[in-house]
């Protein structure tokens, strides 16, 4: 399971570098990383056991937040992102997705895009965040809107 | 082959959603896409024939700047070193941008791909500096080098 951290304060490429630094210097794995649409805000995607517990210091997440918590000046904060979206190669896949995000039977504002390694067979598979704050209810929602968008993208299609 | 585009104006969103909406009616395909380092510039990463001819007007990559032009953008090519296969392990990516540095090198973007082959991601490293004749010599032998730093930390 992966989830998308938000991180602060300089200038976009400085704050990239001081991440990717104290990521290492943890030796936890960076899956995904780019800028936030909200400059200059980095998002972070890193992996979380299957049963996240905040309260588990033993957890990959919980553990690259404290590292960048680390760096001066940083305020990490866990924010949404709706599952993890298996893209289709081609072009108007990417629109097709935003389009099933923003304009959904339950529309979000997307402000960050990654794109994770697990490529499989003809599909990326990409990070979708969007704006709100993490709750209980959030977790069921990010499944249903990465299963519209995959629907979307792909109707009836195997994907595999 | 690849190569990045940097498109404007309006917020990082917008921008974004100019740029996908555009390329899609084009039908052309989106390799990558992500915000610059400076906002509230965009990169989108296209395939070009080989070898690319800029006035190729079938070529993908030209009919891109194209459809960027054409919604009111100001698209431009620049610079990236030669795609680097990246493992998905700690450490990597620090090693591939430490690498850059010690060559002088200012990075202002990081565009990911999924490599078909499987565990690795494609990563395209911009950089800060301009086109010129040099340019694909030197984007070949940065990438050589990061690729090397990245292969010792496997």
């Amino acid at each position: 399971m992966h989830q998308q951290i938000k991180a602060s304060p300089e200038d976009t490429a400085q704050n990239m570098r001081l991440v990717i630094e104290a990521l290492a210097a943890a030796e936890i794995n960076i899956e995904a990383i780019a800028p936030d649409f909200d400059p200059p805000h980095i998002r972070v995607l890193v992996k979380h056991k299957p049963n996240y517990k905040k309260d588990d210091p033993t957890d990959t997440f919980n553990r690259a937040l404290e590292a960048i918590r680390g760096i001066d000046g940083f305020e990490p904060t866990a924010v949404r992102a709706v599952d993890p979206i298996r893209m289709k190669n081609e072009p108007g896949a990417l629109k097709k997705a935003l389009d099933s995000i923003e304009q959904g039977a339950n529309p979000q504002v997307i402000d960050s895009i990654l794109v994770l390694p697990a490529a499989q067979g003809n599909y990326a598979v990409v990070s979708i965040g969007v704006q709100g704050e993490v709750d209980d209810d959030w977790a069921d929602q990010a499944v249903q809107l990465s299963v519209a968008a995959e629907q979307a993208i792909w109707g009836g299609e195997d994907i595999n | 082959m690849h190569q990045q585009i940097k498109a404007s104006p309006d917020s990082t969103s917008e921008n974004m959603r100019k740029v996908v909406k555009a390329l899609s009616n084009a039908g052309i395909n989106i390799e990558a896409i992500g915000p610059d380092f400076q906002p509230p510039h965009v990169r989108v990463l296209v395939r070009h024939k080989e070898p690319y001819k800029a006035n190729d007007a079938s070529d993908p990559f030209n009919r891109a700047l194209v459809a960027l032009r054409g919604v009111g953008l100001d698209p431009t090519v620049v610079p990236s070193v030669e795609l680097v296969s990246m493992p998905n392990v700690p450490t990597a990516l620090q090693a591939a941008i430490d690498a850059l540095d010690q060559q002088g090198r200012v990075l202002d973007s990081v565009l990911v791909m999924p490599d078909a082959a499987g565990g690795d991601a494609l990563v395209s490293f911009g950089i800060d500096t301009t086109i010129d004749d040099a340019w694909p010599k030197e984007a070949e032998r940065l990438g050589g080098l990061v690729q090397a730093a990245v292969n010792k930390v496997r």
